[in-house]
């Protein structure tokens, strides 16, 4: 073990005060609260600041992340998070909002929540942006939910989504979530959606297809406005999964292709921290016909006044809120920093930096399974080395050994022993040219010593862990 | 602005790629689909101007910090240690990603699998996810479950958070399920009228009920449960956790799933988000939890090391057959709430709930004492309470604000439910000093 448990600093009798003593009489408990209510045993751990700061600031020395070094996960957009943003966010006038403070009082949030959504319909054209679904994923859900509204105001029954096998896994858990049945379409040869595969699949029942633009394979699908004329000649719609944003800010609006809706991430595109797994947040953008079944409350805003606006074709809530307020504040603040011109330097940068080191891998050996030009990320395969019996895995594990995030392995799912690799605009050219010399280090270790490839991690704080005994004991919580 | 390539360097990587310019990156975008050069719409600040507009934004709102606030309703000021702030701001946590490559996420993962121990010794639970977003999704994905189960009826308490019932609403829009509300008596759940649907739905029901309730009132969990079980149905709870330091936890009462909004946990109330979603559960369950989980296992060495369990629930393998379909949770305000509970410890938890409790009492008998209010209810309760007003609730409110003072919520405007007119919520937590309170009171014997 590289740091006991903190219950492991417990001893009786351990206690920070932070309040000091009762300002009023006190009273007995039991008198107001029947007994059989309360709390008999109480175990809990007992532990002093001091143990408690160390431990958990020796725990994080255990992390590799973002402030060290590279972090090229594919689809994650692992860019710089920039200080300023944690700083503005701190700022007491943010911190200290209650959610259920009149509008009046709260008139500088609103502002900062309106012109957020307004940045993000400026980006992707899309007519409205609610900001309220806390991650990626609940966006996805949301914009499911909206769909299924709004046919059921229709009055159309359509319970399939059409998902390109690309696809994130998330599109159809979204799916089943919200009551419909997934429907997988093929990619064709070059890596995009079969248009065939799709016509064959398309009919009345279908209520939208998911596309991810560009998609899994860093891939443009070029035919997307064709793709969404096609979907809308059967009343159809079209959902776009703005995970790989980054690839287009500034260049193309997923509205102009003929997007009905989609959901953003605001901590992949514009910066905010990805804490580990969470807080994100997955603001939803639709065409003028779908806005009233977004979720409620919009924000709108009458003349220097911000308001909440509840509409009744509304979907409801997917939080209890109004999202993931902080989150907003380090978005708003990424987007000042940029301008629409500046977002668009940062995408042009994030496919130069993809596409140079796409190139260099090339040179040293490494290859796509397709061919097609890419934008923002781009996915080996490394089937090439099961020959001698090492695997896509392995090779992530090794580049730990040379201090180099391993990028998405195993997806997407449609690429043997895929290494889906995405570097962002903020890593500079030295640290692209140590990550290909990890990589041409561990193409010679391969054909070498294949055992130290195989057998990696050797250098991390700790082994390779057994995730088979995981499962099977399934100890989750101490004993 | 954050991009730290030299113009040299650009043009070396356009040359490499044989390219002229940064435009030719993207010939696989058709042109009709590329946006045209527009005017900058965005009045754009650099760092030094950025800090300026955004302290600007914020100070014209009106933080609750700078009032006596008696706000409650689900999200509570409690107190917060100061560092908290310091160990979350450790780029370690905070800049790194889910736990993908667990050698090099033990930090994360440790902190997982502690904050999962701690919730669990607190709900006295068998076993706590991640988390989830906020209390409302962790609710809705616990009913998610026992639909799955098979479970048609879904008996839900009027003490509900509307909150938590809007979300849980929306997440089940037109799906095959049948919502029963079992009103409340006295301001807790009628007892009689939760049997008599109990019976109607022997062996196909569940139960979703909020303890304390959304009004403050404790439930009487011990008869709940009872009838719960009587009638083979399975229960969900919906707590306060914080007040599980005093108040008998859910493992205590047979719940089969616990939920609860986890902010109380060293989270700011920070206009209501981010949040912390909490989803516990008896063992049974848990194949069909959804998201993440942490378990403890080894290295090849025999040391031991944390990984994220089950992973064949999850959405990334499963895909459309996932228990969920929650990729990132809130994992930093896990990591918060972890250290929150670390450094109250056993004494702080209870110091918390018992001031809570002990004040909030002052305030009711203080408030109970002057002739604009009477009591809606004689049931116990924990840290916030429902009180009549014989004055109009806006004006009480509004005058109150002019004098620094957030009185309360307006449990009207909230529900729009005619018999709660004129009747306020209103919380106490920790913070507030014998002074704050005695001047609220002050002050409005002195304006009524």
């Amino acid at each position: 073990m590289l740091e006991k448990l903190i219950k492991e600093y417990s001893k009786k009798g351990k206690f920070n005060d932070y309040f000091g003593d009762l300002d009023i009489p006190e009273k007995k408990i039991e008198s107001n609260i029947p007994e059989n209510l309360l709390r008999k045993d109480f175990e809990f751990i007992e532990v002093s600041e001091i143990e408690v700061i160390r431990h958990f600031i020796r725990l994080s020395a255990l992390n590799y992340h973002l402030d060290k070094g590279i972090y090229p996960l594919g689809s994650c957009t692992m860019k710089h998070n920039p200080k300023v943003n944690e700083e503005v966010s701190s700022y007491e006038g943010f911190l200290y909002l209650h959610p259920l403070q009149k509008e009046e009082d709260i008139q500088g949030a609103l502002k900062l929540m309106y012109e957020l959504s307004q940045f993000l319909k400026e980006i992707s054209g899309m007519d409205y942006v609610s900001l309220q679904p806390p991650a990626g994923a609940s966006g996805e859900l949301t914009a499911m939910l909206v769909i299924k509204k709004y046919f059921i105001d229709k009055k159309e029954d359509r319970k399939i989504v059409l998902i390109p096998d690309s696809a994130h896994g998330t599109n159809p858990a979204s799916v089943a979530m919200a009551g419909f049945i997934a429907q997988t379409i093929k990619s064709n040869s070059e890596g995009m959606i079969d248009l065939e595969d799709l016509k064959k699949n398309l009919n009345e029942k279908v209520a939208c297809l998911m596309i991810t633009n560009p998609n899994t394979l860093g891939i443009f699908e070029r035919n997307i406005k064709g793709i969404a004329e096609e979907l809308h000649k059967y009343g159809a719609l079209l959902y776009l999964d703005g995970a790989n944003l980054n690839a287009y800010c500034g260049i193309h609006k997923p509205g102009d292709a003929g997007v009905d809706i989609m959901h953003f991430n605001l901590h992949k595109t514009f910066s905010t921290p990805h804490g580990g797994g969470g807080p994100g947040a997955g603001p939803v953008g639709a065409k003028n016909f779908l806005v009233p079944y977004l979720p409620n409350p919009k924000i709108e805003k009458n003349g220097e006044r911000y308001y909440f606006k509840y509409d009744k074709e509304s979907i409801g809530k997917t939080a209890s809120f109004y999202g993931n307020f902080n989150v907003f504040v380090k978005a708003y603040t990424y987007i000042r920093m940029h301008g629409i011109k500046g977002l668009k330097k940062m995408s042009q940068i994030a496919v130069l930096n993809a596409s140079y080191l796409r190139k260099r891998l090339e040179e040293l050996g490494f290859y796509c399974e397709y061919k097609t030009p890419t934008l923002h990320e781009f996915v080996l395969t490394l089937k090439d080395f099961k020959k001698v019996d090492v695997k896509a895995l392995d090779i992530a594990k090794r580049l730990l050994d040379y201090h180099c995030h391993a990028p998405t392995v195993y997806f997407p799912l449609i690429v043997p022993e895929a290494f889906m690799i995405e570097p962002t605009e903020t890593e500079p050219k030295e640290e692209l040219e140590r990550f290909v010399s990890a990589m041409k280090r561990i193409k010679e270790e391969i054909k070498e010593n294949p055992e130290i490839v195989k057998n990696a991690p050797h250098n991390t704080p700790v082994r390779r862990l057994d995730e088979g005994k995981a499962g099977r004991e399934l100890v989750v919580k101490w004993g | 602005m954050f991009i730290p390539h030299s113009e040299e360097e650009i043009k070396e990587m356009l040359s490499y790629l044989g390219l002229k310019s940064l435009d030719e990156l993207f010939l696989s975008i058709p042109d009709d689909l590329k946006t045209k050069s527009e005017e900058e719409k965005i009045k754009v600040l650099k760092e030094l101007d950025v800090r300026k507009e955004l302290k600007k934004i914020s100070c014209e709102n009106k933080p609750i910090s700078s009032y006596i606030s008696f706000l409650g309703g689900g999200i509570y000021d409690h107190y917060i240690p100061a560092c908290i702030d310091q160990i979350v701001l450790r780029s370690e946590y905070y800049t790194a990603y889910t736990p993908y490559q667990p050698e090099v996420s033990q930090g994360t993962l440790q902190a997982m699998f502690e904050f999962q121990s701690l919730i669990c010794d607190l709900f006295k639970m068998d076993v706590s996810t991640a988390s989830h977003y906020d209390g409302a999704t962790a609710l809705a994905e616990a009913i998610y479950i026992l639909k799955k189960r098979g479970y048609k009826n879904c008996l839900i308490s009027s003490g509900l958070s509307p909150f938590c019932w809007e979300v849980v609403k929306t997440y089940f829009l037109g799906q095959d399920i049948n919502f029963i509300k079992i009103p409340l008596k006295q301001f807790v759940l009628d007892i009689d009228y939760l049997e008599k649907k109990a019976k109607e739905f022997e062996n196909d029901f569940f139960l979703v009920f909020q303890t304390p309730n959304f009004f403050g009132f404790i439930e009487d969990s011990n008869t709940i449960s009872q009838i719960v079980k009587k009638y083979n149905g399975k229960l969900i709870v919906s707590c306060d956790p914080i007040s599980l330091a005093i108040l008998k936890p859910p493992g205590d009462y047979d719940a089969d799933l616990a939920t609860a909004e986890g902010q109380s946990l060293g989270l700011y109330p920070s206009l209501g988000g981010p949040l912390l979603g909490i989803l516990t559960s008896k063992k049974e369950y848990i194949r069909e939890l959804p998201g993440r989980i942490c378990g403890k296992t080894i290295d090849k060495e025999g040391k031991v090391g944390y990984v994220t369990v089950l992973q064949t629930r999850e959405q990334h393998i499963r895909r459309e057959k996932a228990t969920s379909n929650i990729c990132t949770n809130q994992q930093l305000c896990a990591l918060r709430a972890a250290i929150y509970l670390s450094l109250m410890g056993k004494e702080g938890l209870k110091k918390v709930a018992n001031f809570s409790f002990q004040k909030s009492h002052y305030l009711y008998e203080n408030l109970l004492s002057l002739p604009i209010f009477e009591k809606v209810s004689d049931k116990p309760f924990f840290k916030e309470f429902t009180i009549k007003s014989k004055v109009p609730i806006k004006e009480l409110i509004n005058k109150c604000e002019k004098e620094r003072i957030y009185a309360g919520i307006d449990l009207y405007e909230i529900t729009k439910d005619e018999s709660l007119k004129d009747t306020l919520l209103i919380c106490v937590t920790e913070k507030r000093k014998k002074e704050e309170m005695d001047y609220f009171v002050e002050f409005l014997k002195r304006s009524f």
